[in-house]
């Protein structure tokens, strides 16, 4: 097997072009994004930030007093006019949408001027900002009646974009909040009554709008950490994809098969794949890393722990590269040497994007996150995010043992796919 | 000491192989002749252990390798048509890995190794990386790879296509070795016809998956006796004149060369007037003209119609 370790150890290392792939290209990256996006990980919002401008079409002065005019014609008792009357002096749908637009989270992505319609569209179209939101004449009329009667339908806010963008989803999502919370008013005034209904929505809590959660104690990861982290792995798991094509010029040339005439077993032939992928993953990690972390100084002061910690995760994922090359290398004896190809390449980019080597997984949907922590690299990444600011070491043994799980059943699964003797 | 029988093999609904029956003896050198897609590799692939026939036997001194391939790989060295060998890798590492792979160690491996790179003349060479070697280097090292196990039989897969000519005669020189002074069975299959004619004492021919002939070189060229091949030099092309020659009865092929033309005929008819008749009734000067002992060529286009190269 040793033989077989030193060839596909040697064969990979003087392919110079997938040298330079696979050592320079994430260094390059890993400084390209960390200096193009800084802060990203750490402080999400700031490449959401958005220019607003709001237009008020809606006359809520006269909204006010057409509702007061309106409640005469109802024929209430006295005290129950006069309950309504004073909760009038809250229940300000304007006044409430600006108090969104002025909560401290909110201001961190929107910054809002108010306009007039015609000035606000000029200000789109020449793109100085992203988005009109309006208010439409008869919006506050509406919602009171749809608030305290339930009468109609209410009414929507318009927002204008020129194009869509994640800045403007953001922007529609927090206008979608603003609307929720008022049907959790109107429900609230027809379930307890009407000062509970205006004490739920007169209140300033619009944290549930936006915003983030920082925790005592626990150390934040900062971009240039995440993106070393999540490139090199992004890449050791590209190197299982080129390491398992050598497998195809070794079946076209039939190299492989004067390897079978000398009495060898597949077995060590995968094996030798296996070890040299293992090495060579192990090698490609810790240069990245290590550059990364002097020449950007990623991680600094961090205890030998911290360094233990790191290594074992970055061994048992160097396994499943292994066990991964081992897996390609039977789909290429098995199937078209084009289909093995595209399913290794696929499930490397499917893994890589669920895992959160192309973007943030904190960006990522709840089960989308769930679905990466399957993949050896999304979990590799998550319990490497998780130790850099917890070194709790409890954490780290369920993730070691799933990956080792993980390169075990992938070592079986290629067994079970290698041709038997006779169909190659 | 090695037979194959009735072998037959199918990929697809596709026969590449049907009923081919063929055998070696100790110290022999036999050739497979056959035009691309004959089905020579097939049959070698199935000879070699590598590949199960639908049916059919191969049998190693009457133990069978369809079950036992194990008995055949011990003493077998196979040199496919492809380079089978590591481009990143040296000459010498590349005869190291595949002779450590055959259990060799040591000083007897690095013994073997300097002996082939010395038989195929690239000891000078040893330390360079096999992507830098010209096409026939590479296809020398192909051969030593094959050879680290002292094989008692040695199966070559058109060793010698697409390379020059100082590396085609080393390559045939190093068969003739192996063969007559080493003893080693060999079963050499080619396209190149004056290759098997130098080198083998018996030929099997191979077409569209079936032996259609075998003997000796002269056993084979006698089934040409009762024919004549005249090569014409002519001064010019004539497409007319090569279609009226096909229509005279004696003449049984006619086939346009470089410089004119090659015509198969019945032994002892007296056409060569009519032929040059009909050559100046075409205005086509006949500037010389060749009586032309057959050659396997010959016997092959005799017995298929299309010659090797097709």
């Amino acid at each position: 097997m040793i033989s077989f370790f030193k060839k596909d150890f040697l064969v990979h290392w003087r392919d110079r072009k997938e040298i330079i792939i696979s050592l320079i290209s994430p260094l390059v990256i890993i400084a390209v994004i960390g200096i193009a996006l800084p802060g990203w990980v750490e402080n999400p919002t700031k490449t959401l930030q958005i220019k607003v401008a709001l237009v008020n079409a809606d006359d809520e002065q006269a909204a006010m007093q057409e509702f007061r005019d309106s409640l005469a014609a109802r024929s209430l008792p006295d005290d129950e006019l006069l309950d309504i009357e004073q909760q009038l002096e809250q229940l300000s749908p304007i006044r409430m949408l600006k108090q969104v637009f002025q909560a401290e989270h909110v201001k961190e992505i929107v910054s809002m001027e108010e306009l007039g319609n015609d000035d606000a569209l000029q200000q789109l179209q020449e793109e100085r900002i992203a988005a009109v939101v309006t208010i439409p004449d008869g919006f506050t009329l509406a919602a009171l009646n749809k608030m305290v009667w339930n009468d109609g339908e209410g009414t929507a806010l318009r927002i204008i974009a020129e194009k869509a963008s994640l800045q403007v989803g953001v922007l529609n999502d927090i206008i979608d909040g603003y609307v929720q919370k008022l049907n959790v008013q109107s429900a609230f005034h027809h379930l307890l009554g009407a000062d509970a209904g205006a004490a739920a929505i007169a209140s300033d809590d619009y944290s549930g709008i936006g915003g983030r959660e920082m925790v005592d104690g626990v150390e934040t990861v900062t971009s240039f950490q995440y993106y070393a982290l999540a490139i090199s792995i992004v890449f050791a798991l590209l190197l299982s994809v080129t390491m398992a094509s050598k497998a195809i010029t070794e079946k076209r040339e039939r190299t492989f098969q004067r390897i079978l005439l000398t009495g060898s077993q597949p077995f060590h032939y995968l094996m030798g794949k296996m070890s040299a992928a293992f090495c060579l993953s192990i090698l490609q990690l810790s240069i990245i890393i290590l550059i990364s972390h002097f020449a950007l100084n990623i991680f600094p002061g961090r205890s030998l722990l911290f360094w233990l910690g790191v290594s074992a995760v970055l061994v048992l994922l160097s396994l499943c590269v292994g066990a991964l090359v081992v897996l390609f290398t039977a789909l290429v004896f098995r199937l078209h040497d084009e289909t093995a190809n595209g399913i290794a390449f696929i499930f490397s980019l499917i893994a890589g994007t669920i895992g959160g080597s192309f973007v943030p997984i904190y960006i990522l949907p709840d089960w989308l996150r769930s679905a990466g922590e399957w993949t050896p690299n999304g979990l590799s990444l998550a319990v490497l995010l998780q130790w850099i600011q917890t070194e709790t070491v409890a954490d780290l043994s369920v993730p070691l043992v799933k990956l080792a799980v993980f390169a075990i059943a992938t070592i079986g699964l290629a067994s079970w796919c290698f041709p038997r003797r006779g169909r190659i | 000491m090695l037979e194959a029988m009735e072998l037959r093999k199918v990929f697809k609904g596709r026969t590449a192989v049907d009923d081919v029956s063929l055998f070696l003896d100790q110290g022999e050198s036999v050739g497979l002749l056959g035009p691309n897609g004959a089905g020579k590799s097939t049959t070698i692939s199935m000879i070699s252990s590598l590949l199960t026939p639908n049916s059919g036997d191969v049998r190693l001194n009457g133990v069978s390798i369809v079950s036992k391939p194990q008995f055949i790989r011990q003493v077998l060295g196979v040199v496919p048509q492809e380079i089978a060998l590591y481009e990143e890798l040296s000459a010498y590492e590349n005869l190291k890995f595949f002779g450590s792979i055959y259990r060799l160690k040591g000083k007897q491996l690095e013994a073997k190794i300097q002996e082939l790179l010395e038989m195929v003349g690239l000891r000078d060479r040893q330390k360079e990386l096999i992507k830098t070697y010209s096409g026939g280097m590479k296809r020398r090292i192909n051969i030593a790879a094959a050879l680290l196990h002292d094989p008692q039989i040695v199966i070559m897969d058109e060793p010698t296509v697409g390379i020059d000519p100082q590396s085609r005669n080393h390559i045939l020189e190093t068969v003739r070795l192996l063969n007559r002074e080493k003893g080693t069975t060999v079963l050499y299959t080619s396209h190149y016809m004056e290759e098997v004619e130098q080198l083998c004492s018996r030929v099997y021919i191979m077409d569209h998956g079936r032996i259609i002939a075998s003997g000796t070189t002269e056993e084979l060229r006698r089934i040409l006796s009762g024919e004549d091949t005249l090569l014409l030099k002519l001064d010019k092309p004539n497409k007319d004149l090569a279609n009226v020659l096909r229509s005279l009865a004696p003449i049984r092929h006619v086939e346009e060369t470089d410089n004119g033309l090659k015509l198969i005929i019945a032994k002892h008819s007296s056409l060569l007037s009519q032929i040059v008749q009909t050559a100046e009734s075409h205005q086509v000067e006949i500037i010389n003209i060749h009586v032309h002992t057959p050659s396997l060529e010959d016997v092959f286009l005799h017995l298929t119609g299309r010659t090797l190269r097709d």
